[in-house]
């Protein structure tokens, strides 16, 4: 079980939060001008590290809101948590 | 038999108000009667208005709403204010950074007959003082729906509040009927809430004046903290009568 520290409420419990995804997936300025390939990339394809890894949480049962998390895939220890449109913190 | 119906009676018991008509309004947990245990105390606080506001809190509509209210709106994550009288008495409980929730009294509550969802049903043989309690917040209400200039079926409350906003950018919504409250005190009451709650609720984090969006029972509940170990539980109408037998279950062993 993770304790989530959401940017708004402090630490919650993990059963409250919404799993997001990969952070920072920008929208293509272009998406008439992609291939097939290019338009499948962006849909379907993202990083899989062992690791530091910036992601989108939703604090679902609480605040409701949207933030980043830098997560570390191996450990599960959070190493920040930052609010949509501030820039990913350089973590240790 | 040709001509009309039967007159039937309107239904009353606990948590209903015969409206105007035969319009009966029915709370959720209407049919429940309260507990009033030494430890543990339980009763239904029912047709409270509520009214759920979005605005920037640096915005003219917040400054609008704060000098209408009397108090500012709460910023600090996980607090409330109130009830803050002057103003119809309310509270106001923070749900996100731009977004409170306003109760008040005014959606009206049965004023005949002592505590909302007490009365007759409550049989006189609990200990002194329990339901007494719990009944105390809504002593404010009575009012009826008020006729305001908002939507049909609308508060006075939320005519109001969106009056105060102004032109200011702001969502003032009608939620009245989409929760419920139940209070729980006592001194077992923290221990009852911690069966089903993930939040930390001692003390020194969850005191008076914190409130929380959160599950109980994984049920999606705004769980406030009050004096003297009481709580509201904001709970949607549609999961009080689970919720309610959930609680009743988790209080057993504080009943005995």
């Amino acid at each position: 079980m993770l304790l989530i520290p959401c940017p708004w409420c402090g630490p919650r419990d993990e059963t409250e939060f919404h799993y997001g995804g990969q952070a920072h997936v920008a929208y293509p300025a272009d998406p008439g001008a992609l291939t097939d390939e290019e338009w499948a990339r962006y849909l379907f394809f993202r990083d899989n590290p062992e690791g530091a890894f910036a992601e989108r949480w939703s604090h679902a049962a609480g605040c409701r809101r949207w933030f980043n998390a830098v997560r570390d895939t191996a450990t599960n220890r959070i190493h920040a948590v930052y609010r949509p449109g501030e820039p990913r913190p350089v973590t240790g | 038999m040709a001509e009309g119906a039967p007159e039937t009676g309107p239904e009353t018991g606990p948590g209903t108000v015969a409206g105007a008509g035969r319009a009966v309004r029915r709370s959720p947990l209407g049919g429940f009667a309260p507990v009033a245990g030494e430890r543990v105390r339980m009763a239904e606080t029912p047709f409270l208005a509520q009214v759920d506001v979005r605005a920037d809190p640096l915005g003219e509509a917040a400054a609008g709403l704060a000098a209408a209210l009397g108090t500012p709106l709460p910023v600090r994550p996980g607090t409330y204010t109130g009830p803050v009288t002057g103003y119809p008495p309310c509270s106001v409980f923070w749900l996100g950074p731009d977004k409170w929730l306003v109760v008040g009294a005014e959606g009206g509550t049965p004023q005949e007959g002592g505590p909302p969802g007490g009365g007759a049903a409550a049989g006189g043989s609990g200990p002194p003082g329990g339901s007494g309690t719990l009944g105390g917040g809504a002593a404010a209400g009575g009012s009826g729906p008020s006729g305001g200039s908002g939507a049909p079926g609308e508060s006075g409350l939320a005519a109001r509040l969106r009056a105060a906003a102004g032109d200011g950018h702001a969502a003032v919504t009608d939620v009245s009927a989409q929760r419920t409250v139940i209070r729980l005190a006592g001194p077992a009451a923290r221990d009852v809430l911690a069966h089903g709650c993930p939040l930390d609720l001692h003390p020194r984090v969850f005191g008076p004046g914190t409130c929380a969006r959160s599950t109980l029972a994984r049920a999606d509940v705004l769980l406030a903290a009050g004096e003297d170990e009481e709580f509201q539980i904001f709970v949607r109408s549609s999961f009080a009568a689970y919720l309610w037998a959930w609680l009743l279950d988790a209080a057993t062993e504080y009943l005995r």
